[in-house]
């Protein structure tokens, strides 16, 4: 994989890091552009962001484009966003796009209207491609504005750069196999020199006394999946846990666990 | 099923241990897919980061941001205690296309899939009926009713969407617990129904 290539050690991390805060921006520029669109930004009319701006540094070649493809600015925006209520945010800005382009069929329409079967889901990731790619020129104003509106202050900051330095920068597990559903026990290791250890490794050794996910561990330390796969496995080399696949996709459930399943949800 | 060596041990079972069932709930963005995990379930929000890799290249645009190659994802994740041993675990999938090949390790050993849908916006959860389709996994579709509005029949949103005869199509409010309970429920009968018809064949 990519990582593999890459230079490890701390500048993993920051390479994410500078590579999000767009590094070819300078302080003064972002600044300048915040005062001109926080307030856009803020009330997501993410097509009155100025795309003519090039402040962001970017080369000179990259043309302001039509409004047409300011539409995918939320496209671009989710995922570096990184914050699901973003995403839930534009959700709406991107839903009419998505109808019109997919299948035509207003608010309104009538089931009858909605397109033939199949043709529209097989159609359903051309335009997809399409609405996004004339975008690239005018990502990054956007993607400006949110760096402007300090959303790497708030809690988001920590997750992005952090979790690599609690990994010494890896950012691959010495150990492969690790599951979302790999359940990770702790073994009693009265010998281990825990000092040696990271208060995070220290944590995901109190939290498997008792078995439990590599999901859960994540969820519940709120470390993103790959850093606790290589705490785990840092655990794994020092004999300090043991895994074992929960994961059904090993032994499929036969049918009384499958009657367990519905006459337990039933009376939850 | 014969397994080499892998490259850390794994403990053989000595003792019972939990069996994960994972259900995956699938949809557009803001169809209720977060709603109905919370509505039947403890939920906490996962966080995965991923590399940008080719399955997103032409999607993300990487020019000028060649350092960029980890992207954070955050998905609902919900756990339903059903025994000691058996624990349901919902992962709510990330609603952007361009998180799709996250998909793939989610939806590895799935037991099954919810595709919530939206009249309104229908379309949005042809992409999610398309990849659960191809991949083969048993899946339902749940028409979210917005405050109880029933804008379509159900016969009419499985001709829509071209589904196979056996693919339920259910009604729900996810934020009514009974209502997602009685998705789930239906979900893990149809899983339980399709086994059960190669078999017969």
């Amino acid at each position: 994989m990519v990582d593999d290539e890459r230079p490890s050690g701390p500048t993993r991390g920051r390479g994410s890091w500078t590579g999000l805060h767009r590094s070819g921006s300078t302080r003064a520029a972002r600044q300048s552009r915040a005062d001109r669109v926080a307030a856009l930004w803020q009330n997501s009319e993410l097509d009155g962001v100025p795309v003519g701006d090039d402040t962001d540094g970017l080369p000179e070649a990259v043309p302001a484009n039509d409004d047409a493809s300011l539409v995918s600015n939320p496209d671009v925006d989710a995922g570096l966003v990184t914050d699901p209520d973003a995403g839930d945010d534009i959700s709406e800005a991107i839903a009419p796009t998505g109808d019109a382009g997919l299948t035509d069929d207003s608010p309104g329409s009538e089931p009858d209207e909605i397109p033939t079967p199949s043709k529209p889901r097989i159609r359903a990731r051309t335009p997809a491609a399409e609405r996004v790619t004339p975008s690239s020129p005018v990502a990054p104003p956007a993607r400006a504005a949110v760096d402007d509106d300090h959303a790497w202050l708030d809690d988001e900051a920590g997750p992005v750069v952090r979790p690599y330095t609690l990994t010494g920068g890896r950012s691959r597990p010495v150990t492969s196999g690790l599951g979302l559903l790999t359940h990770v026990e702790s073994l009693f290791a009265p010998d281990a020199d825990l000092v040696q250890l990271q208060p995070e490794h220290r944590s995901i050794l109190s939290l498997t006394r008792t078995a439990l996910s590599v999901a859960e561990l994540s969820a519940r330390l709120d470390l993103p999946v790959g850093v606790v796969r290589i705490l785990v496995g840092d655990l794994l080399q020092a004999n300090l846990v043991s895994t074992f696949e929960a994961d059904a996709a090993l032994r499929a459930p036969d049918d009384d666990i499958l009657q367990a399943v519905i006459d337990g949800l039933r009376a939850l | 099923m014969d397994y080499g060596p892998s490259d850390h041990q794994v403990a053989v079972p000595q003792r019972r241990f939990p069996v994960a069932l994972k259900v995956l709930v699938a949809g557009g963005f803001g169809v209720g897919k977060t709603t109905l995990v919370s509505s039947c379930s403890e939920i906490m929000p996962l966080r995965t980061e991923e590399h940008i890799t080719d399955a997103s290249a032409g999607i993300d645009d990487l020019t000028g941001v060649e350092a960029k190659t980890m992207t954070t994802v955050v998905m609902d994740f919900g756990r339903i205690r059903i025994t000691e041993d058996v624990v349901l675990y919902l992962f709510g999938t990330p609603g952007q296309d361009r998180f799709w090949f996250l998909w793939d390790e989610l939806a590895v050993g799935a037991l099954g899939a919810v595709v919530m849908a939206d009249t309104r916006r229908l379309a949005d959860c042809f992409p999610s009926v398309d990849y659960f389709e191809r991949r083969g996994t048993p899946f339902l579709v749940a028409v979210n009713c917005f405050h109880g509005e029933q804008r379509h029949s159900v016969e009419k949103v499985r001709a829509a969407l071209d589904l196979d005869p056996g693919v339920p199509v259910v009604l729900c409010d996810a934020r009514d617990k009974e209502s997602s309970k009685h998705v789930l429920v239906t979900l893990v009968q149809h899983v339980r129904s399709s086994r059960r018809l190669p078999l017969e064949a």
